[in-house]
């Protein structure tokens, strides 16, 4: 069940990344308001991101999720300019090298 | 419904004052905000944004059943700012130069999709009340609490 719920949420937070780059174009026109909610549900992404690091080091994905996920984190972290320009929430920077170190061990 | 619009012409004012001396609200005056965001705040019927955030919550992220109308998301934020359970908070949000206001509420068994929160947030702009998204935040009031702003009301 928890594997389950771990692959959607891989699923998803690619999809948001994906949004992020689109997102990025255009937040300078958007309106305040959809810049504060897509903060707003940014930040929970970035939750739901710590959880799936978790679920990583825990052992709990499989070699495909675990794969994605890597490779999510490599481009959240090459996002991380345009996070601060849009003042998003960055992921942590400990998840993102406890991620790398695992890749490389 | 009771409420008049005369009725809740002070509560702007009301939740401007609470929010900069940092105060809670009484359980009338919560009432009142709930009335509020409820009335003026969430749209009274199913518009494009509320499309675009069921689309956004319900059938791309699946924080609720994927099974929700757009009539069924928005009525589960409606439930969630007026019970009298749900909690409130607020935050200075610089992107605005206003308050934001959180209605924070459980999440119930029929809104519980296969990537669920904890929480259901429902946020608004203080003034002009405008709601501004509504979602499940997977780590409930720590989510909330990581906003830097502070709790208005909380039942205990």
């Amino acid at each position: 069940m928890k594997r389950q719920r771990d692959h959607l949420d891989i699923e998803v937070l690619g999809r948001e990344v994906r949004r992020l780059h689109r997102v990025e174009a255009t937040w300078a026109a958007l309106d305040p308001e959809d810049r504060v909610a897509f903060r707003a549900e940014w930040h929970n992404v970035m939750d739901v991101f710590g959880h799936l690091v978790a679920a990583s080091e825990a052992g709990r994905l499989d070699d495909d999720d675990t794969r994605d996920l890597r490779g999510l984190a490599a481009d959240l972290a090459s996002a991380l300019p345009a996070l601060e320009r849009m003042r998003l929430r960055t992921p942590d920077a400990d998840l993102l090298a406890r991620l790398r170190l695992a890749a490389t061990s | 419904m009771q409420d008049g619009v005369n009725d809740l012409e002070g509560v702007p004012q009301l939740v401007l004052r609470l929010a900069e001396d940092q105060r809670q609200a009484t359980l009338d005056e919560a009432t009142q905000i709930r009335s509020l965001f409820a009335q003026r705040g969430l749209p009274s019927h199913v518009t494009e944004r509320v499309r675009l955030k069921h689309e956004e919550h319900v059938d791309e992220r699946g924080e609720w059943p994927s099974d929700t109308t757009p009539d069924d998301y928005l009525e589960s934020l409606r439930l969630t700012v007026t019970d009298a359970r749900s909690a409130i908070y607020a935050t200075f949000e610089v992107e605005l130069d206003e308050w934001a206001i959180y209605f924070v509420g459980r999440v119930r068994r029929e809104w519980r999709g296969r990537r669920s929160g904890q929480r259901i947030v429902v946020l608004f702009r203080r003034e002009p009340q405008r709601w501004i998204t509504g979602f499940q935040a997977r780590d409930g009031d720590s989510y909330v609490e990581s906003q830097g702003g502070y709790w208005m009301f909380y039942p205990r």
